[in-house]
């Protein structure tokens, strides 16, 4: 029986071993965005006309990335409020480097106070390629007490080498830095190796001679003195007053040497107040449910078109998702074809009513997003939520292809199964449509 | 220039038991390299990692007053074991040197070969210094109390000064999209940190308790005061665990472990 288990034991370890010599360990490319909670990705920002000027540079080369961003109103309770923001990007590590960036037009390398909720926020940064390979890279807004706020993501292949990266820069006196990434290095390795260099001389005068166990029993019979002789004591206070006269000199020289420094800069600035888009429509959520089974949000609303000119319904996003109605020639074209396409389901919008609502004219819309992808992005775990809300944006347009922006939240209601007890299937407007 | 004959004569070593003694002692040295490179370096990231984590960070109130409070500890715990068991002023050293050397390490393997942030954002701080004059007073003083007063302030009081010295050129002035920056706020705003945003750094503010337009000599002088009771209250924390206990065996344990009285 002994034998028995000790062979099995012994073929366990094998298999164990034979299984995972061929499994396919693969390197973690993007950074995990999909785990963020779905309240963060659907109420807090909606990331929108995000753009990234190439999908390929060389290693040294620029590229830009421009975005929207709307600060929902509905904001989740759970969260702090935009009080202290910081403009960035999604990145894995410093693959590529910023140059600027701006919000509103103005420079963000630092922190901004006071967003304000229910406002368009222009982001743009302009990056660098530094390390060979393909990044997925994404917009992000950090919040202060919240945490990244991520746009959607796209693969940036960076070409060359990575030897060849440089970043000079001037300063105000007129030290030209060659490169950013290795100043001064030199410098603070060689005072190290000064210190360390010391410490190495001050331990080998000890440990050159007997260590433990003949000093410990000498010391037990009262022999300090061939322990800890006059010259070493003479030899410990030198050590003493070398090391202070050479942190003393190392700080006098060096303040002589750069005699105009600054501290770090922490200032914060406030965003400047650009033009909004329009906004003609008010919506009123009247009921939202989401299909598990079916993987659908349903949504019922009234909308009023308060302008004077007809609306047309062409697109609801959340989440960077863009579920776009696709009899409008005006929608379509703002989807660009370089848009990470997986985040544009072909299923598109389906609308009980597409036809343009008219100036005054109220309407009760029944519209659908169905879609895999709710699954894919993680974004269902709004069953889960203590709140049950969901949020999002819908782009109205005129026929002239203005953009009117609106945003929709409200509280949302899981669907399990229907009432005979079987999985709602889908409606007859939503077939029709993920059929067309 | 050493008396080592005289010593191992007074231990009562053979030639033979001297050789077999220095055997052990390298076993102890590789050892302790090992164990407390890796302890020290794990309990200052712990306490005080982010201050000396990157260059932009290095403010002028926090990192010079928190740092060298945490890095004294070890020191003072390794002084009181090598000196009260062995007459040896080496703790505070080999501490501050395997702290250096160990977070080193870890800025190229980690920071540098593996997440791609280059030197300049992660050179480590050091502590070598104050370890020098910690050891080099306790072997004038003798005695722990004198040395925590004078060395554990100075080991505090210095640590700015020897760190700023080599990185002041990160503090030169920078015109950067309209405003003012530091070398080393452009080093940290250049190669980004995806969920390190630029507010999250705790740098001091204000100028109303500052001395020649700065409160560093505040905050050496502070940092200084602290470490000399973190340095007194580590000295017994080394004495405390290097002492060897021997309790009697329970009955009731030993019966369950198997074994008879």
């Amino acid at each position: 029986m002994c034998k028995f288990r000790k062979f099995t034991m012994i073929g366990l370890a094998v298999a164990a071993c034979a299984i995972l010599s061929v499994l396919d360990v693969r390197q973690a490319m993007a950074h995990g965005e999909r785990t963020q909670e779905p309240y963060l990705r659907t109420r807090a920002t909606q990331w929108f006309d995000v753009s990234w000027s190439k999908t390929s540079v060389a290693v040294n080369e620029e590229m830009v990335m421009e975005a929207k961003v709307y600060l929902m109103k509905d904001w989740p309770d759970a969260i702090a409020k935009p009080d202290l923001a910081f403009v960035s990007l999604v990145s894995p590590g410093p693959v590529f480097t910023r140059t600027e960036t701006y919000l509103n037009g103005k420079p963000a390398r630092q922190s901004f106070k006071d967003l304000e909720l229910g406002k368009v926020y222009d982001y743009k940064m302009i990056i660098r390629g530094r390390v060979p390979g393909r990044w997925h890279v994404h917009p992000m807004l950090s919040v202060h007490h919240v945490g990244p706020l991520v746009g959607p993501g796209e693969w940036i292949e960076v070409t060359g080498s990575a030897d060849d990266f440089v970043m000079p820069l001037e300063t105000i006196s007129g030290l030209k830095i060659e490169d950013l990434a290795s100043f001064n290095v030199a410098n603070v390795v060689g005072w190290h190796v000064v210190w360390i260099g010391i410490a190495a001389a001050w331990l080998l005068f000890w440990l050159l001679r007997p260590l433990l166990v003949p000093r410990w029993i000498v010391l037990q019979k009262g022999r300090e003195d061939l322990l800890v002789r006059q010259i070493d004591v003479v030899v410990g206070a030198a050590l003493v007053v070398g090391s202070l006269s050479l942190a003393t000199y190392s700080y006098i020289s060096a303040s002589n040497e750069y005699p105009r420094v600054v501290p770090l800069q922490v200032g914060q600035s406030t965003a400047v107040r650009i033009e909004q888009p329009p906004n003609d429509v008010f919506v009123d959520v009247k009921r939202a449910t989401y299909d598990v089974p079916g993987r659908a949000m349903r949504i019922t609303f009234d909308a009023t078109n308060n302008g004077q000119v007809p609306l047309t319904l062409g697109e609801f996003t959340t989440a960077s998702l863009r579920f776009v109605n696709r009899q409008s020639a005006n929608a379509l074209a703002r989807v660009d074809q370089a848009f990470p396409q997986e985040l544009v389901p072909e299923s598109g919008l389906a609308i009980n009513d597409p036809s343009p609502l008219q100036p005054g004219e109220t309407r009760t819309y029944e519209i659908s997003a169905v879609d895999v992808v709710w699954e894919l992005e993680r974004l269902t775990s709004f069953l889960t939520d203590v709140d049950s809300r969901f949020g999002g944006l819908l782009f109205f347009y005129e026929d002239d292809g203005k953009r009117h922006l609106t945003e929709i939240a409200g509280p949302i209601i899981p669907v399990f199964t229907n009432e005979d007890g079987v999985a709602q299937r889908q409606t007859p407007l939503e077939t029709a449509l993920i059929e067309r | 220039m050493f008396n080592n004959q005289q010593v191992l004569e007074a231990a009562g070593f053979s030639k033979d038991a001297a050789r077999y003694s220095m055997f052990f002692d390298i076993i102890v040295v590789v050892a302790v390299v090992l164990l407390f490179g890796g302890v020290i370096a794990l309990h200052c990231q712990l306490l005080a990692g982010d201050w000396d984590f990157f260059i932009d960070w290095r403010d002028r109130q926090f990192w010079p007053l928190i740092y060298p409070i945490v890095a004294i500890m070890f020191p003072a715990a390794l002084a009181a074991v090598f000196w009260e068991n062995f007459r040896l002023p080496i703790g505070a050293t080999v501490g501050a040197t395997l702290l250096v050397l160990s977070v080193w390490l870890m800025r190229w393997g980690a920071w540098h070969e593996f997440a791609n942030y280059p030197f300049s954002m992660i050179t480590p701080a050091q502590t070598v210094t104050g370890g020098l004059i910690l050891d080099g007073l306790l072997l004038v003083f003798r005695n722990y109390l004198f040395v925590g007063i004078f060395g554990g302030f100075l080991y505090g009081f210095v640590f700015y000064f020897v760190n700023y010295a080599p990185i002041m050129p990160y503090y030169l002035p920078v015109e950067h999209m309209g405003s003012v920056a530091s070398v080393a706020d452009m080093i940290g705003y250049t190669f980004p940190r995806s969920t390190t945003p630029e507010y999250i750094r705790i740098v001091e503010r204000g100028t109303l308790r500052t001395f020649g337009d700065t409160t560093v000599w505040y905050t050496a002088a502070f940092s200084g005061f602290i470490c000399i009771f973190t340095y007194l209250i580590w000295w017994h924390m080394g004495l405390w665990f290097a002492q060897t206990t021997f309790f009697a065996n329970y009955t009731k344990v030993k019966s369950a472990m198997g074994l008879k009285d």
